[in-house]
């Protein structure tokens, strides 16, 4: 079905132009659209990476500062213990003055070391920090605070050199979650260098983490800080401060790139990765660079939210391409239809003048393009076709007219041979049967009889050379004149020659009649008879044999002026037979172009020796076209055929004495008739 | 019918022979042709060879009689060379062999149409008792 439906689309010129200018259009706006997104997101990613590493950065080195502030007195301190001693309070005074000139030391502590005997009293351990209500002092040997249990007096005894701790709540001393920067200080006593005690400054830890929480990165990035076991020290979540680290969170959420991360962080790297944020399944980016001491800040943000700029041209850059896109539709099919306009209007309308329609006009077309130029030799073509065919119409009508003039002359032609048979029907001395069969251009055969008086029958066949109108013009002159001439009771041969004389009269056309003429005495049976270049008849003897009768010299009617003619005379017996024709029946031809000829003639005559005229008129006519089978007859046939039955008194009244002697019209010398 | 018109010459007289037979349908041609090859020979008198001719209508025979005038105005003669078998009998039955000059070969016709008298036996003029 949809096959059809395909077939029976016939896309127009516009729309395949359309479709062409559509697609390549479409495939250079995608091409140049995916580049310039591609090339776009990655100038984007790396700004972003370059603002995230400075963010990252500066929060670093904020971290550091404030870590390398606190760093100075401590050790200042230490090594003002190391050179001589002071009195409790003029270390809280020192301790006090610490806190004032460094805003960002939360707390500082001197702690000694206490004596080599085991339960010997502890020393003092003066600690000043920053209390609800301006300096608090507490003395940290005192109470249940062994702070010779505590990391910040362990580590730096241990290792000998300053030491950062690792965020650890001072319970029983300052009472928050703090780092301590730890400065050892030695004595010394006989020549031995021994660990007198400790130098502490504290920073506290909620305000490194206010430090960091206030960063705030697009919509919900955010920052965070880890310690060197990658240990939360700040993070949006309260809940993972000092709770979760980021290994025990990877290996909650089972995330291996958090893992690396963590690796990468706990190790000092520095870093910009994308991954998923912790918890989440949101794609995001992690920038993260080291701070002094082991820490590690990390910068995280969703990706979606620094593509969001990048989304939101694309939108637009994606609705304006559907605009253009609509817009060069909208062109390219007014253009196309524009341009194709002419050729559709061409092809509906030679359509139509394809049908016939030669009235309709091809529409102007006034550009000079290539349509232009097919548009005018259209109609060009088509006025002279219009032209044609009035022409053609004409020529029709006149050869119509033409044919039909020649088929009312064919009539008339026929109409002057005498038709009725039998035509004298109260004489029964002889009888007469006579035919023409036309072909089918219009003909020149002859044939005639009438009484001259009560006992003579003149008749004749003739045949006029070529055919058409003038033939036919010709045989009627011919045949009048013959009519004309013969009612003057002259001779056959003298007929003849009057007939000849006027007919070679300006005959300018040499048109000429081949004419045998005989005057029958129905008294007697003799036939008087003439001939002028025509062929000769047949006698049939009763019901025997058939043979050719002899004729008299003479050329052809209508040629030469002075030319004279011989009369010769036979007698016919009671029911003899004479047959007369013209060449149309001897020189018919077959499809194997053989003629009929005199010999099939002859034996036909033979054959039909006792018929009747009618009977052997009709009988030759049906013989000559047997022969010719379905070859076009190309000349008009004659047949006339003439028995003579005899006088009716002829026994009781004796006639005439049949004339034995020839009479010469012109005075040619006798012949001697076949029967004499 | 078909027929082949060939062009020759005998002297300066100029021939036209005739292969098959000349009717209805090629006697205007037959005419035509002559005329030009009379008209390219700049002659008067012309030779119609018809010993390879074999068959003649009366369409024929009247474009022959059109070539008679047609030289005899010019002042020229018209020879027929070479009766044979049906055209023969059609030229004795129509009397045309009295109309023109008949001979045997080519060489005699020319003589004939060439103006000279003509070789005993030839046919006789018309009108001549």
């Amino acid at each position: 079905m949809w096959r059809r439906c395909l077939e029976a689309f016939r896309p127009t010129l516009a729309f395949k132009l359309g479709l062409l200018v559509l697609a390549s259009t479409g495939l250079i706006f995608l091409v140049a659209f995916g580049y310039s997104n591609r090339v776009a997101r990655r100038l984007l990613l790396q700004a972003v990476e370059e603002n995230t590493r400075n963010l990252a950065r500066s929060t670093a080195s904020r971290i550091e500062s404030v870590l390398r502030a606190v760093e100075p007195l401590p050790q200042w301190l230490a090594r003002n213990l190391g050179n001589g001693s002071l009195t409790v309070p003029e270390m809280i005074r020192q301790l006090q003055e610490e806190l004032n000139v460094s805003p960002c030391i939360y707390g500082s502590a001197i702690a000694f070391a206490p004596g080599p005997d085991p339960g010997s009293k502890r020393p003092e351990a003066p600690y000043v920090y920053r209390g609800s209500g301006g300096f608090q002092y507490v003395n940290l040997a005192e109470g249940d605070y062994h702070y010779d249990t505590w990391e910040w007096y362990l580590l730096p005894r241990e290792m000998g050199r300053p030491v950062w701790t690792e965020p650890f709540f001072d319970e029983g001393g300052g009472d928050t979650l703090m780092c301590t920067y730890c400065v050892p200080f030695f004595r010394q006593a006989d020549g031995k260098r021994t660990f007198a005690g400790v130098v502490t400054a504290d920073i506290q830890l909620e305000q490194l983490a206010r430090m960091v929480s206030a960063i705030k990165l697009y919509q919900s990035g955010y920052a965070f800080l880890l310690a060197q076991n990658g240990q939360f020290i700040s993070h949006p979540n309260p809940e993972w401060v000092f709770k979760e680290s980021i290994f025990s969170l990877a290996e909650e959420t089972g995330s291996q790139p958090w893992r690396a991360i963590g690796r990468a962080m706990v190790q000092g790297k520095e870093g910009f990765v994308k991954t998923q944020a912790p918890g989440s399944a949101v794609d995001s980016w992690v920038y993260h660079v080291p701070v002094a001491g082991g820490w590690s800040v990390g910068v995280i943000f969703p990706e979606a939210e620094i593509l969001a700029g990048l989304r939101a041209m694309n939108r637009t850059v994606y609705w304006i391409g559907i605009l253009g896109f609509g817009l060069l539709l909208a062109v390219v099919v007014t253009v196309s239809l524009g341009i194709t306009r002419p050729i559709r209007v061409l092809a509906r309308q030679t359509h139509e003048i394809a049908l016939g329609n030669l009235e309709l006009a091809v529409p102007p077309v006034r550009s000079r393009d290539e349509v232009g130029d097919l548009s005018h030799s259209f109609e060009n073509m088509r006025l002279a076709l219009r032209e044609y065919v009035a022409n053609l119409a004409t020529t029709t009508a006149a050869k119509e007219r033409i044919e039909s003039e020649l088929k009312i002359a064919q009539t008339i032609q026929r109409s002057f041979l005498p038709k009725r048979f039998p035509p004298f029907p109260d004489h029964t001395e002889f009888d007469i049967h006579a035919d023409l069969h036309p072909a089918k251009q219009v003909g020149g055969d002859l044939y005639d009889f009438f009484l001259l008086d009560g006992h003579t029958l003149f008749f004749l066949v003739g045949d006029v050379s070529g055919k058409g109108v003038p033939a036919a013009l010709f045989m009627a002159v011919t045949k009048t004149l013959m009519k004309g001439v013969a009612e003057q009771q002259l001779s056959p041969a003298e007929v003849l020659a009057k007939v000849n004389l006027e007919l070679a009269i300006d005959n300018e056309e040499m048109m000429f009649v081949t004419l045998w003429c005989g005057a029958l005495d129905l008294r007697t049976g003799e036939l008087r008879h003439t001939n002028a270049g025509h062929l000769p008849p047949l006698l049939l003897r009763g019901a025997g044999e058939a043979q050719w009768v002899e004729l008299p010299k003479g050329p052809v009617l209508g040629v030469v002026e002075e030319a004279v003619y011989g009369t010769q005379s036979i007698v016919l017996r009671p029911m003899d037979t004479l047959l007369l024709y013209t060449d149309g029946v001897n020189e018919a031809f077959n499809t194997r172009q053989e003629q009929f000829g005199e010999g099939r003639l002859e034996a036909f005559a033979q054959a039909e020796a006792g018929s009747s005229p009618k009977e052997l008129v009709e009988r030759l006519f049906g013989a000559v076209q047997t022969f010719a089978g379905g070859a076009e007859q190309s000349d008009d046939i004659t047949v006339l055929a003439l028995r003579f039955r005899g006088w009716p008194g002829a026994a009781a009244a004796p006639g005439r004495k049949p004339a034995n002697a020839q009479e010469t019209a012109a005075g040619n010398g006798p012949l001697p008739g076949k029967e004499n | 019918m078909n027929a082949k018109f060939d062009d020759g010459a005998v002297g300066l007289t100029a021939v036209v022979s005739v292969q098959g037979g000349l009717d209805a349908t090629n006697a205007a041609l037959f005419e035509a042709h002559c005329k030009k090859r009379l008209a390219s020979l700049a002659q008067k008198s012309l030779v119609i060879d018809l010993r390879a001719a074999n068959f003649l209508s009366s369409a024929g025979l009247r474009s022959i009689l059109i070539l008679g005038k047609h030289v005899k105005a010019a002042g020229g003669r018209l020879a027929i060379c070479g009766l044979q078998g049906v055209v023969r009998e059609t030229f004795v039955i129509s009397g045309f062999l009295d109309l023109f000059p008949v001979a045997e070969t080519l060489e005699q016709a020319a003589g004939l149409a060439g103006g000279g008298p003509p070789p005993p036996g030839a046919a006789t003029p018309p009108g001549h008792r």
